[in-house]
């Protein structure tokens, strides 16, 4: 048989070399140089405003409703401790009660420091284009330039300020000083830096206060904008928690004088309202930028229809830390184990939290951020720390009897250092409960967090690991760097994750 | 700016009368592409565009056509094509050479290393229960020796331990069919399938986990550890373990399948009788599409996610119609 082969040649296609100029590196993500110089010239204000439309915003990390900025943060501080009971451990935050989504490839690592360094990025922007030595200049861009950059000094120590509490542990300054930080930026870059000692971060952070609060020596705005007496406050804390107790007297005296503080009524009222003479700084919440179910009344009323209350994750106080103060005369302890003061007759749940109530019923319910009590505490401590036993107590006795119903508190005050400070650490939990600062006392005071006493309404099971006394150096207590951040900063490698 | 080279070269060959056959080899080189480089977290930048790299695309693609019978009564004819696909990475910057990209997208375990591809799955590896009932992974240092095992994830999940477990890349892809004719019946096939090539099931890993209440359960979990059923690689079923569903070359599935694409059976009545009826010619027919799927897993589709990992998708449907055709 003869074989036809036809072989069609024409399939030899056409050799093209093409010189296709596809796609160049540009973007429309991110903000270029010349956009922000244009938006500061425009509207200075801008950026600052944007960091704290950040601090409300909804899903910046996944569209999670436990994901609404900085009152999550607040609250994932507040239940990985011993002074807030999550009781059903149900939805949102249980896994933070838990004592779990702290490691490299969860969730909260990688929100809080997303988060904060990016706030952290557009202060430095801001930073960047408005110098210090430059600021009359600038004054033709628009008034108020100096207040700005006091203002926006602060929030970048503030966010620097919980990363080094997020990601290190606290404690005595000579303790932690040299232990691995955070990253330090100081300028805006796209190199990652490797991870600066926890001194190194507080030098940041303290530096920024100090000319922060000399910037604003002028201006005390309003509570929606970083006045003088917020920096100081602000400083006061961090100079406590990097052990110089002298400068935090010095400041925290400065805010108690500065400070009225609020009616007893104020303080039973639902802590939902920006109009309160000690909030120094706060979010007005309207039904513009609320949040609704993702935020934070959503989570701890529990007479509303959101997570705490219809959907019944609770959220009580420890009964060890109620029971050790004077419920008849205390107003504070009136905000707990109060549920008869609700209306509906199933919220009878021992030690639930009354404190934050949105008494519109409309999730507007005001944020706050930063509350002149906490100065009392920074100045009794920094009295003790610094040998004023007597001056502690008068400042003890202050605020004691400003929170006692008749007007005298019964409170006796301890005369040696170590019982004194253990009492104005308890005061200090009770005063804050549900502000933000729980784990990062309790670290820093190097207490260890037990649910596990006799007596505890903490349920059964509440650490995933197991139910146990965490000491102060357990490496729960603390979260790990980012798995992101690993693989994307060649200065950060697996070498240097936390435990 | 992005630049690309392409050269294709092929033939066509017809033998016997019956039998084509053409294939075609291609490659495809491409510089400067368009890449957003994952940078630190904490410049506040996620990722940054850059024009980077070179990358090559190379394959062959073959045509087979078979006159099996050519009757006056009965034809019959088989077609076949596949196609395979290689990819590489050329050059990556300097400063990446070492230890690669991990391209920040939620949900892909590639990572991209010079001399690899693009499809390269990194993954932990998973060993099977420890003498508990816990998930173990291998643990690697950084010159790539085996250190031991562990039950702890966050000792698993690093630069070192994860390892290349496979690629997305099928080996063959295509399809074939056939047409039978007989007298007035004609019948046709069609197929696509892939050989080779693997997917990262997250669907399956999510039916799998026990620390999120409220969702489903694979039927799978049915063999999870018990004092009774130890010999398992289900871990026991314990509410609140959170490594239930973590990533490991456990849910790395393989991503052959074989689908039938279409089925049609038909008749041509007999010109005699159609033109009683007054018509020229009439057809009826049945004809499905998307008969059916066999994949590794039921419910896997691998065809939805060849960038090698599965979501959450809408399944095609499978369709069966009737007809008739009428020319008057």
């Amino acid at each position: 048989m003869k074989l036809y082969i036809q072989i069609a040649l024409a399939a030899i296609l056409v050799m093209q070399t093409a010189c296709s100029d596809f796609l160049t590196g540009e973007d429309s993500k991110y903000t270029t140089e010349e956009q922000l110089d244009d938006i500061l010239e425009r509207n200075p204000d801008a950026i600052i405003l944007g960091v704290y439309a950040r601090s409300i915003q909804y899903a910046y990390y996944k569209s999670q409703h436990d994901d609404f900025g900085q009152k999550s943060i607040d609250i994932s501080v507040n239940i990985s401790a011993q002074d807030m009971v999550h009781l059903n451990m149900i939805s949102w935050f249980r896994k933070n009660y838990w004592m779990e989504d702290r490691t490299a490839t969860t969730d909260r690592p990688g929100r809080q420091w997303k988060y904060c360094y990016a706030n952290i990025c557009d202060l430095n922007d801001f930073l960047a284009r408005v110098p210090r030595e430059e600021l009359e200049e600038l004054e033709e861009l628009g008034t108020d330039l100096q207040r700005m950059r006091g203002e926006a000094l602060t929030l970048r120590a503030y966010h620097y300020f919980m990363l080094v509490n997020l990601f290190q542990t606290g404690g005595t300054w000579d303790k932690i000083k040299d232990l691995p930080g955070v990253p330090v930026y100081r300028t805006t870059t796209l190199e990652g830096k490797g991870r600066g000692t926890v001194s190194e971060v507080y030098e940041l952070i303290l530096e920024d206060y100090e000319e922060a609060i000399e910037l604003l020596a002028g201006y005390e705005p309003e509570n929606t904008r970083i006045g003088k007496t917020a920096a100081k406050l602000l400083a006061a804390r961090a100079y406590l928690y990097a052990g110089n107790y002298n400068r935090a007297l010095q400041l925290s005296a400065d805010v108690v004088s500065a400070s009225s503080l609020m009616t007893h009524q104020q303080y039973v009222g639902g802590f939902d309202d920006i109009n309160n003479p000690e909030w120094l700084l706060g979010i007005d919440v309207t039904a513009s930028n609320t949040t609704s179910y993702a935020s934070f009344f959503s989570q701890f009323d529990a007479d509303l229809s959101g997570y705490g209350g219809a959907l019944q994750a609770y959220k009580c106080i420890d009964a060890r830390l109620y029971n050790s103060l004077d419920e008849v005369n205390d107003i504070r302890l009136a905000n707990f184990n109060n549920s008869t003061q609700f209306a509906n007759p199933e919220l009878e749940v021992p030690y639930l939290q009354y404190k934050f109530r949105d008494t519109g019923g409309k999730l507007e319910g005001d944020l706050v951020y930063l509350r002149s009590a906490e100065a009392w505490y920074i100045q009794a401590e920094s009295q003790v720390r610094t040998g004023d036993i007597s001056g502690a107590h008068a400042t003890l006795d202050q605020i004691s009897n400003a929170r006692a119903i008749d007007g005298r508190h019964t409170y006796t005050w301890a005369t040696n250092t170590e019982e004194l400070l253990d009492q104005i650490f308890l005061h200090k939990r009770i005063e804050l409960w549900g502000e933000g600062h729980n784990a990062f006392e309790f670290n820093r005071m190097e207490k260890p967090i037990d649910r596990t006493y006799e007596g505890s309404n903490h349920p059964i099971g509440n650490i995933l690991d197991g139910e146990r006394i965490l000491e102060w150096n357990d490496r729960l207590r603390i979260l790990q760097i980012p798995i992101t951040e690993i693989e994307g900063n060649p200065e950060i490698g697996s070498g240097d994750q936390n435990a | 700016m992005g630049k690309s080279l392409n050269a294709n070269i092929g033939f066509e060959s017809r033998f016997f009368n019956r039998l084509n056959l053409n294939m075609e080899y291609f490659y495809k080189r491409t510089t400067n592409m368009l890449f957003y480089k994952p940078v630190a977290i904490s410049t506040g930048v996620a990722s940054m565009p850059v024009n980077m790299g070179k990358l090559r695309n190379a394959g062959v693609e073959v045509e087979v056509d078979i006159d099996i019978i050519q009757h006056r009564d009965f034809i019959w004819n088989f077609r076949l094509n596949l196609s395979h696909v290689k990819n590489k990475i050329l050059e990556l910057p300097a400063e990446n050479r070492e230890n690669g990209i991990f391209p920040n997208v939620s949900g892909n375990y590639t990572k991209l290393m010079e001399g690899g591809s693009i499809y390269d799955i990194y993954l932990p590896e998973w060993v099977g229960l420890d003498s508990e009932w816990k998930y173990l992974w291998n643990v690697y240092d950084e010159n790539g020796n085996l250190t031991g095992t562990t039950t702890d994830y966050t000792l698993a999940y690093t630069d070192e331990s994860r390892r290349n477990v496979g690629s997305s890349l099928p080996k063959l892809t295509g399809g074939f069919n056939t047409t039978l004719a007989w007298k007035g019946f004609d019948l046709s096939a069609v197929f696509s399938y892939q050989l080779g090539g693997k997917v990262y099931d997250a669907v399956y890993a999510g039916t799998m986990q026990m620390s999120n209440y409220g969702q489903s359960f694979h039927k799978d979990i049915l063999h999870a550890w018990t004092p009774e059923n130890t010999n398992t690689n289900v871990p026991k079923l314990q509410y609140g373990y959170s490594y239930g569903s973590s990533a490991s070359d456990r849910f790395l599935t393989s991503a052959s399948y074989l689908n039938i694409r279409n089925l049609t059976l038909g008749y041509n009545i007999p010109r005699a009788a159609v033109r009683n009826l007054g018509l020229e010619s009439l057809r009826v027919y049945a004809t499905g599409d998307n008969l059916a799927l066999f994949s590794k897993r039921k419910g896997f589709d691998p065809r939805q996610y060849d960038f090698g990992y599965s979501g959450f998708n809408y399944s095609p449907i499978r369709t069966v119609s009737l007809g008739f055709s009428v020319t008057l």
